[in-house]
């Protein structure tokens, strides 16, 4: 998990999130010093946020003298890309962003937007987060995950695929198994 | 005298009434339990023709499982294939097209035509909106119900899949009622999506509590547990497929994967794109919504197609911008290193 050739390759980017939905909370929340400043001692270099539909625009920083180098974007056309040149993802909860992410193979915080009326997706975030696939958040408690989080400890996870299913329906219909 | 003949003739009446409401009721009962008995299992007879499929498709994560699922089924074996997703859904209905698409590049040429006549593609009313309350969604649901029983009649399929939305309950329910009327037997199959994890989704625990699914999956042990009568048959997803979102903003080229002809792009933002692109035989398939950026929301979807001389097997998502009047668009993107450079011309366009 994470990359682990950091001596050879000094860039280690921090890609954060949200998706098409509109979550100032965590945009918010990695904007603060503190937490920009956490990142920084874990040996991250660069934090790059796509902020979706919020309005919160976070700070820039060219990183010069001590700190982390923030840029941020609101939509992209290729998030896969940005996914798979990062070390750290930090996602919303969406089932699209974690699947994806997990699929690269890279360490996953995934914070829970907690102003989401309907908000079953947090499940999905919390059972993965159990099973050590990633790490789980909401935006008050992102630097304390950040401060005590172990990339080490995460387990990779292993893509599912849709065969069982699609061996039940056969059967179930009488079709020979392929 | 005779009012004693006329007062037993109509109690002869009633008891006769009584007698045939009676019988109806039990002669319904009976049919209604030999359907739940019967419903769960598996079918006796080896099937000699394709069945007549009914996929229902829900919203984002949704259409992915279910066309992941779609992928792995022997699509011979299910066939025509009728597609139908909520009315306010513009999305989902287009990555079906281009899911059938994909398969028609899997075909021989030769036989094009027969196989889009496989596959047809419907809209539905929705019987409950995201966010909306349980006690409006009763009316509505009836409405919907109305509208499914119309397109039910047209399709009479033997076999439906869904995985999730509010709009498989009223088909579901239709099914069942014509399993009971006897004008169609059919096979219901539900899977619930992989974000449910503890508990079902609504339509999920009413198909399960009325026994309308003769079979029934979940993905995670938990529900498993809860729900003794699912089947647990694990992750679906293997990630990707989604399709995150896109658009407004206007950095989208910024990585420098994309290349646009300049200075025609400036009213429009792309909103989304399917996020399950197959490159299939050779050729590939693009899926491309267009809003103007400052509501939004898709006013058109354009499809493209092209051809190029990689096959990657996995789907590459990604987000291209298109103005009105826009006949072609290049983009290069990349994908584990291998840079396909591909042309397109835009062919069809819907709505």
């Amino acid at each position: 998990m994470g990359d682990t050739n950091d001596s050879i390759k000094p860039e280690r980017i921090i890609f954060v999130t949200v998706g098409t939905t509109c979550f100032d909370a965590l945009v918010r929340v990695v904007d603060t010093p503190e937490v920009r400043q956490e990142l920084f001692n874990k040996g991250y270099t660069h934090l790059l946020i796509q902020m979706g539909r919020g309005s919160y625009i976070p700070t820039k920083s060219s990183g010069e003298g001590g700190c982390l180098a923030a840029d941020y974007f609101t939509f992209s056309s290729s998030i896969a890309d940005n996914l798979r040149s990062a070390s750290l993802v930090i996602s919303h909860a969406g089932s699209g962003s974690i699947f994806e992410t997990l699929k690269l193979g890279k360490a996953l915080i995934v914070v829970v937007n907690e102003d989401l009326m309907d908000n079953h997706q947090s499940e999905l975030a919390e059972e993965l987060a159990e099973r050590k696939h990633l790490f789980y958040a909401r935006p008050q408690t992102l630097l304390d995950t950040i401060k005590g989080m172990t990339l080490e400890t995460l387990i990779p996870y292993h893509p599912g695929d849709a065969k069982p299913v699609a061996k039940l329906i056969n059967r179930f219909l009488g079709f020979p198994d392929d | 005298m005779e009012k004693g003949i006329n007062c037993c003739f109509s109690a002869m009446m009633t008891n006769s009434y009584t007698f045939v409401i009676t019988s109806i009721a039990a002669f319904i009962v009976m049919r209604v339990l030999y359907v739940i008995y019967w419903s769960g299992k598996p079918l006796c007879t080896k099937p000699a023709k394709p069945f007549s499929t009914l996929i229902v498709l829900g919203s984002g994560g949704h259409t992915a499982e279910m066309l992941n699922l779609l992928s792995v089924l022997n699509t011979d074996r299910f066939a025509p294939r009728f597609y139908i997703a909520a009315a306010t859904d513009n999305m989902s209905l287009q990555k079906a097209r281009l899911f059938e698409n994909s398969l028609i590049d899997k075909v021989d040429c030769v036989q094009l035509t027969g196989v889009v006549e496989n596959a047809q593609f419907m809209q539905i009313y929705r019987s409950r909106e995201v966010g909306q309350s349980y006690l409006t969604s009763v009316g509505t649901t009836l409405i919907a119900i109305t509208h499914a029983l119309w397109l039910m009649i047209k399709i009479r399929p033997q076999v439906i899949i869904c995985n999730g939305p509010g709009t498989c309950v009223p088909l579901c329910v239709i099914a069942f009622l014509f399993k009971v009327v006897g004008i169609r037997w059919s096979s219901t199959f539900y899977v619930e999506s992989i974000a449910r994890v503890k508990r079902l989704s609504l339509s999920g625990s009413l198909l399960y509590q009325l026994r309308m699914a003769d079979q029934f999956f979940v993905q995670w042990p938990q529900l498993q547990k809860k729900y003794p009568r699912a089947h647990l048959v694990g992750c679906l997803m293997y990630g990707g497929g989604g399709g995150g979102g896109g658009g407004g903003g206007g950095s989208g080229n910024g990585n420098g994967k994309l290349k646009f002809p300049p200075g025609r792009f400036r009213d429009t933002a792309v909103v989304g794109c399917c996020g399950c692109i197959r490159l299939t035989g050779g050729r590939i398939m693009v899926m491309l919504m267009v809003a103007a950026a400052a509501t939004a929301t898709a006013t058109s979807t354009v499809w493209q197609r092209g051809e190029v001389g990689v096959v990657v097997p996995i789907p590459v998502p990604f987000f291209v911008k298109v103005g009105r009047g826009t006949r072609e668009v290049v983009l290069s993107f990349s994908h584990e290193d291998v840079k396909v450079p591909t042309r397109f011309k835009l062919t069809k366009r819907y709505r």
